[in-house]
């Protein structure tokens, strides 16, 4: 089982699932380029101009830990660079597990992505000013945690920790990107997971998925935001486990 | 909030200092959420900081939507998740909506309450308005960019210098062998025809008539002309052309070496040349020897007639530590509006009633910037000028 993060946090995101699956699967996390403990400097603009570069690392993740075809659980952004990866060589997938994707974030049309580009401008702007470094964005605060103390120190500082340079770029990729059209492309069984009230990727969104990926199951959570696997861990838990069952 | 335990009323005149009444008017807004972000209860400085009623913002509303557009992607892709992991966060710059469609720049700190567990109870806030510093901070922002920009266009300009100075510096080169070589080449030729002319006037000279001779007189003049061009030429392309060989050098003998070479013409035009003490400097001898002889053969070819020319050589050093050494004469002088142009190659002042090449102050121009140094002069008509030239402290021993 291969697990992507997707932007603004890295594979610590995942720890709160990641301890379900273990005893039944080989779970591999990685963190992307500029994200955690990835090197930075393997980073270069021409590459990661768009989601492509990142499906082709995901591709050189899965052929160097062996043992594909996988299941492939994305979030976010990495469910489409999931889709990518598996429209190019999908013998190497078993089951996409896409929790709120969304193939384009911006309207186009009749149809709803959510944003218009000012808002994605608007929203880079954000970013800039909670990159410049004074703000715990970027380099967190480290607080003893009196409810967890061995999540102390080592592990907190390196939570979310991004490349504020590369971070900028990959929202960018991100959230102007549009790949409705690569939907059809992929023919790997999947499960799509549509949290409630979900501003960066809305029902509609989810539904839209649904109608134009092959194959696809589309299952609506309780949990509210769009990270289920943070805000409601056990229900996310219970969903992959289910629809992995009933697939084998 | 045990309101009757410790914030009994005092005596009038006391402030009421309840915790509610902290809490209320506190002098930054105070939110609090559930782990989902539904609002569950907010202060009055929140109430008045965002415009919307207290009733709508507990009634159900999400913090996130609260805010702008923006404001909530970074919510949802940042905030909420580093809350989880580090239950806490600080000074993150995000805007709100205000109830009358403004927007209204703030920053939060926010911690997240948890129980035995590690299971999140609630996630409190306090929300300071940041207008005046975000204006600052765009300010900065601004600025770094420009400054970016700024460094980016330099390197440009600095990578395109050096292309166009290695091309000069090439082109330079290509000229100064092309002097030499065509300089050196002529000097063949011209022996050639200075040769035969000669043989014509010494062996013809019963045959030919005075009109004749005064021909072949002529043409052997012009010779002397060119060959003295062509000498020049070539000290010229010399000049700029070999390496430098610097010594430690003493530069009253340097001086000495020159006035050997001027021997004649001292002694024909009754010239004399003092100097005061000289500096010992790391300097090419043979080529400071050049430079003195061209300013004091200078100084005299340019005399004036009714007085004897007078040269005097000093050297000053500098607050930098460099070297100023002056030639200066009592001679014709010139006008200072030339003072630029005549170190040019080939720009003279006067005709050919003094003869000269115009190539000598070019070479003296040559010999210095090569040691780095700068030479200028200043002169005054009928009364004489004085040359200057600096030789950098790097060269001194």
């Amino acid at each position: 089982m291969v697990v992507a993060h997707g932007f603004g946090c890295d594979q610590n995101m995942w720890r709160f699932i990641v301890p379900a699956f273990v005893n039944e699967y080989r779970v591999v996390l990685f963190d992307h380029v500029g994200a955690g403990k990835s090197d930075a400097t393997k980073y270069s603009r021409e590459k990661y101009d768009s989601l492509a570069g990142y499906s082709d690392d995901v591709l050189e993740i899965i052929d160097a830990v062996g043992g594909a075809p996988v299941i492939f659980v994305g979030h976010s952004v990495s469910a489409t660079i999931g889709l990518l990866a598996a429209a190019t060589r999908p013998e190497v997938f078993e089951r996409l597990i896409l929790i709120g994707p969304s193939p384009c974030y911006i309207n186009d049309l009749d149809y709803i992505g959510g944003f218009s580009k000012a808002d994605i401008q608007a929203m880079l702007a954000t970013l800039e000013s909670n990159y410049l470094g004074w703000s715990s964005a970027t380099a967190p605060v480290i607080m003893g945690n009196p409810d967890k103390p061995e999540l102390a120190d080592e592990l907190s500082e390196s939570f979310c920790r991004t490349d504020p340079d590369i971070a900028k770029d990959f929202a960018r990729v991100t959230f102007l990107s549009d790949n409705r059209r690569d939907l059809a492309r992929v023919h790997v069984p999947s499960l799509i997971m549509q949290c409630s009230e979900d501003i960066i990727a809305p029902d509609c969104v989810g539904e839209f998925v649904h109608d134009h990926l092959p194959d696809s199951k589309l299952v609506h959570l309780r949990a509210t935001g769009h990270c289920p696997h943070m805000s409601a861990p056990q229900e996310t838990i219970t969903v992959i486990q289910q629809y992995l069952a009933a697939a084998s | 909030m045990s309101r009757d335990g410790q914030d009994k009323p005092h005596g009038s005149g006391v402030p009421d200092e309840s915790v509610e009444e902290l809490y209320e008017n506190a002098p930054c807004g105070y939110l609090s959420t559930l782990p989902d972000g539904r609002i569950i209860r907010v202060n009055q400085t929140f109430v008045d900081l965002v415009g919307i009623e207290r009733e709508q913002l507990v009634g159900g509303k999400r913090f996130a939507q609260l805010l702008t557009i923006g404001g909530r992607i970074f919510y949802e892709t940042h905030f909420a998740l580093m809350l989880r992991m580090h239950g806490h966060l600080s000074e993150i710059a995000l805007d709100f909506q205000r109830g009358d469609g403004t927007v209204i720049p703030a920053l939060i700190t926010a911690v997240q309450k948890r129980d035995s567990g590690g299971n999140p109870l609630v996630n409190r806030m306090t929300i300071f308005n940041a207008t005046e510093r975000r204006r600052y901070e765009q300010e900065l922002l601004i600025a770094r960019k420009r400054a970016e920009e700024a460094a980016s266009e330099l390197t440009r300009v600095n990578r395109a210098l050096s292309s166009s100075n290695t091309a000069l510096l090439r082109a330079n080169e290509d000229l100064g062998q092309f002097a030499y070589a065509a300089s050196h080449d002529l000097q063949e030729p011209l022996r050639t025809m200075t040769g035969y002319a000669q043989l014509l006037a010494r062996r013809y000279h019963d045959v030919l008539d005075e009109r004749a001779q005064g021909f072949i007189e002529h043409i052997l003049e012009g010779s002397r002309r060119m060959q003295m061009l062509i000498s020049d030429l070539l000290a010229f392309s010399h000049a700029q052309g070999a390496q430098l060989v610097r010594r430690s050098t003493d530069m009253a003998q340097v001086l000495a070496a020159a006035l050997a070479n001027l021997e004649s013409s001292i002694e024909e035009t009754r010239a004399t040349v003092t100097h005061e003490a000289l500096p010992t400097l790391s300097v090419d001898a043979a080529r400071m020897a050049q430079l003195f002889q061209n300013l004091v053969s200078n100084a005299i070819k340019y005399r004036k007639l009714d007085a004897a020319p007078r040269v005097h050589v000093s050297a000053n050093e500098d607050r930098d530590g460099s070297w100023v050494i002056s030639v200066q004469d009592n001679g014709l002088g010139f006008d200072d509006a030339y003072a630029d142009q005549i170190f040019s190659m080939f720009k003279r002042l006067h005709g050919r009633e003094i003869a000269g090449t115009g190539i000598g102050l070019a070479i003296c121009r040559k010999v210095v910037e090569s040691h780095g140094g700068k030479i200028w002069a200043t002169s005054t008509p009928g009364v004489g000028s004085t040359f200057f030239f600096t030789i950098p402290d790097r060269a001194e021993i």
